[in-house]
């Protein structure tokens, strides 16, 4: 998997090539293999410098999805899951301080876990590719880089460049990974390797890296200063507008910023896997795992994507209808449109209806008791519409999504998978919703079980 | 267990809290010792009469770190015996310093205090501390924080007060306090701010406009409707569902000013006033202070006014006059309809929205300005509260003697 060379003035080539796969990922052989590597390395006398570079025409696509069940598998908690995703983490920061100057040399897309190696890097160069792709994608799937990105990346770029790449999670071309700051240059594609090697031998690569240095301060306004505070107060409405309470991963990030920038390194990676575990052992990163990449693999994978069809319209008719009854039993229209924009349902249309005489503050176990409704509802007509077909319900569960289902529920059939049909039906009984027959005689599931294990 | 009594008080006047403000060259520590100072000389012949000098400060740093009170009442002269002690308690921080100095002298742990406060908004800016409330996500998301116009738009919405009425009691203030210093009535009480070589560099509030109208403050525009698009209504909405949107009707015209000032009230048991011959002017009858949901935190002034009328065994109709802090206009609205009081013994003499609100000190200068208009009116009782961050109230009675 890696395999390192080196020349006759000391420049180690290390390079990343998974046997078996189109592309390189992070998993747990992997940190084995470069935990083993950092060893070797720093025991080197040899060895004055390090290039780590990639056989495959991208650098690492990010952490193998695969390694996740192991992480929320019964038994494990937030603790257990913390630890483990450690063992990367520490990896990491073994490479970092190894004493001797390291620099990434990346063919292509650094995604992730991808990103994250690249970052404990002393420098990092990247080939000109317009296929490459750059970032923190981990939010959209409800998780959060657990590997020091949330830490390295602001201290690298600062606090206000750092967090629409952390909490946005949209990947950025090589250019604008230059423009943010995330690459220190962009060379041609034949030209990496010489590159790298006359950064190192111009002495154009630290050591060590900044933030484990006597006096570093993060670039931008310090941490503690009025802007920025200000910056952690506008963040948290941000993220509570979009994409709102029902996703837990945007305000981990954000504890994990602010409480790690404000810690030496290996404090800070320490609170960041705690965030980490609380997030992959809770639900959200499952179902929105499932949904975003589980029901893709396998529609992929069957080659032609079905059509929802009816269902997903189905779903959403269902929810609206559910809301306008609940108004015109007397629950004031303002409350289950907040209700529903609080647990991220797309409603059409809005309910309507006059304003409520007195607001008074409800909790948000009541607006959630209401969207749990209005989600019910959605999810029971989704049922009755689904086909057998294959893939079938995991495009019920996508388009189901499209059309404002929320995705941290991981679809509507999805969420009736993750309680059970029966137990399903018995709740919406219980809400006095009426169970289609397709639900009553779906004793098994919708979906196969976890893809990714 | 004896009394605590208030023997004299002053302020200094308040300066517009920027750069171009009359009291941006003057340093906290000068207007503490401004109103120190004038309060030795007409009240304290031996000031190591004094336990303490509690003083709220809000933003506690900088040249307003470091216990400031202590510091001031050195460098006024004090007696070095003289302690100080700064306290915070968001904007009722300066009837804090009253209610917790009143307390030592009722328990009979303090002979004599000087409370109050200072607050140099032009020099050390609001929201300049920093504090976890907002930017902490940890304790940002689950009491649904919203910074405090969000609040006071919420309460428009809540209770229904449109841009009129919050424009008509703004408009109202600047004419109640325009009269009040037109009349005199601050005379006996402010106390020039003068510079380094003695010329007055101000003695009286600076950003009172007489002559303001509704109707001028209509063409204001909202000053917190970005900041509601930018996430905040959207909190406010999912703690008050019920509400289907937030206008945005505070503006820069019917919220409270900031500005540079500072107050002292001196406050002591009888015997220790008769022993240095001071006459009892007045004396704090009841307290409290309470905590409300923060959300919408600016509505606690009636809660904490029930609580200390209770303590008190009275009712809201046993008070002759009422000073709510005009934090911003929707609040002041709000505690005359939860209490049901007559606007006309309310804010007499303006309020903040005139004449600003120096953090650290309004609650004291409230309170001063409640005492003097009972002596001029000759009634007896006065009720002063403000509302104050994260959703606290504090409220004061105070009663002739």
């Amino acid at each position: 998997m890696l395999t390192t060379e080196i020349d006759d003035t000391g420049v180690a080539l290390v390079t990343l090539d998974m046997p078996g796969r189109s592309m390189n990922v992070i998993d747990w052989a992997f940190a084995q293999a470069l935990d083993g590597a950092v060893t070797a390395l720093a025991a080197d006398t040899r060895v004055t410098g390090v290039i780590l570079a990639s056989g495959k025409t991208s650098f690492i696509a990010g952490a193998d999805l695969g390694i996740m069940p192991g992480l929320w598998a019964d038994g494990m908690t937030a603790g257990a899951a913390a630890a483990q995703i450690r063992r990367i983490g520490d990896v990491l920061r073994r490479l970092e301080r190894l004493g001797k100057p390291v620099i990434a040399a990346a063919s292509g897309t650094a995604l992730g876990g991808g990103l994250e190696v690249m970052l404990a890097c002393h420098a990092r160069i990247a080939a000109r590719n317009d296929r490459a792709l750059y970032g923190f994608p981990e939010v959209t799937l409800g998780l959060l880089p657990g590997a020091g990105g949330t830490q390295r990346l602001p201290r690298q770029i600062g606090l206000a460049r750092a967090l629409p790449i952390l909490l946005q999670g949209a990947p950025m071309g090589a250019e604008a990974a230059l423009e943010a700051g995330l690459l220190d240059a962009l060379v041609a594609p034949e030209d990496l390797i010489p590159a790298a090697r006359r950064m190192l031998a111009e002495g154009r690569v630290p050591a060590q890296q900044p933030w484990d240095a006597k006096g570093f301060a993060m670039p931008g306004p310090p941490i503690g200063s009025a802007e920025g505070f200000a910056a952690f107060i506008a963040a948290n409405a941000a993220v509570a507008l979009d994409p709102g309470p029902a996703y837990p991963a945007p305000g981990a990030i954000l504890s994990c910023l602010y409480e790690g920038l404000r810690l030496p390194m290996d404090k800070a990676l320490v609170v960041e896997s705690q965030y980490f575990g609380q997030l992959v052992t809770g639900p959200v990163a499952r179902a929105l795992i499932g949904l975003r990449f589980d029901a893709r693999q396998r529609l992929a994978r069957l080659g032609v994507r079905p059509e929802a069809g009816d269902a997903a319209e189905a779903c959403a008719a269902a929810m609206a209808a559910e809301a306008a009854r609940l108004v015109a039993g007397g629950i004031p229209a303002a409350r289950v449109a907040n209700a529903a924009v609080a647990a991220g349902i797309g409603l059409a249309p809005r309910p309507a209806g006059e304003p409520a005489p007195e607001a008074e503050p409800l909790p948000a176990s009541d607006l959630q008791a209401l969207a749990r409704r209005l989600l019910v509802a959605g999810a029971l007509a989704a049922a009755g519409a689904v086909r057998a077909a294959p893939g079938h319900a995991d495009a019920v569960d996508l388009g189901a999504v499209q059309g404002g289902f929320p995705a941290w529920t991981g679809g509507p059939l999805a969420m009736i998978d993750r309680v059970g049909a029966a137990a399903f039906a018995a709740e919406a009984a219980a809400l006095g919703l009426a169970v289609p027959p397709a639900l009553a005689a779906q004793g098994g599931r919708f979906h196969p079980e976890e893809e990714t294990a | 267990m004896g009394g605590a009594f208030i023997f004299d008080h002053l302020r200094t006047p308040r300066g517009r809290g920027k750069p171009d403000g009359a009291l941006h060259e003057v340093t906290p520590l000068r207007l503490a010792t401004t109103v120190l100072g004038a309060l030795r000389d007409r009240s304290l012949p031996d000031t190591g009469l004094v336990d303490d000098v509690i003083f709220g400060v809000v933003m506690p740093i900088g040249e307003q770190g470091q216990c400031l009170p202590r510091i001031a009442a050195l460098a006024a002269g004090y007696a070095e015996t003289v302690a100080g002690v700064q306290v915070n308690r968001f904007c009722a921080s300066g009837l804090e310093a009253v209610n917790m100095g009143a307390a030592k002298v009722m328990a009979g742990q303090a002979d004599m205090v000087i409370c109050g406060g200072v607050e140099s908004m032009s020099r050390v800016p609001i929201l300049s501390d920093g504090g976890a409330w907002g930017a902490d996500p940890a304790v940002a998301r689950a009491t649904q924080f919203v910074p405090q116009g969000i609040s006071a738009d919420l309460i428009a919405a809540r209770w229904g007060y449109d841009r009129a009425a919050l424009d008509g009691l703004a408009a109202q203030s600047h004419a109640r306090a325009a009269r009040a210093w037109a009349e005199g009535r601050f005379a006996g009480s402010v106390v020039p701010v003068c510079d380094g070589l003695g010329e007055v560099l101000l003695d009286r509030d600076e950003t009172v406009r007489p002559g303001t109208t509704a109707e001028d403050l209509a063409a204001l525009r909202p000053s917190f409707a970005a900041m509601g698009a930018a996430g905040f209504d959207r909190i406010a909405l999912t703690r008050y569902p019920d509400l289907a949107a937030i206008p945005h009707l505070h503006h820069a015209g019917n919220s409270s000013g900031m500005v540079d000032g500072a107050a002292a009230v001196l406050i002591g048991s009888l015997e220790a006033g008769a022993a240095t011959g001071l006459r009892p002017r007045a004396r704090v009858r009841a307290f409290a202070e309470i905590g409300s949901e923060p959300t919408i935190m600016l509505t606690a002034p009636a809660a904490a006014a029930e609580k200390a009328l209770r303590r008190a065994g009275m009712t809201a109709r046993d008070i002759d006059l009422y000073e709510v802090n005009e934090a911003f206009a929707a609040v002041a609205l709000r505690f005359m309809q939860a209490l049901d009081l007559d606007p006309a013994i309310v804010n007499v003499n303006g309020g903040a929205i005139a004449m600003g609100h120096p953090l650290g000190a309004t609650g004291a200068m409230i309170l001063g300005t409640a005492l003097d208009e009972l002596e001029r009116t000759g009634k007896a009782t006065a009720l002063v509260t403000l509302c104050v961050g994260a959703g606290m109230g504090v409220a004061t009675i105070i009663e002739r003697v």
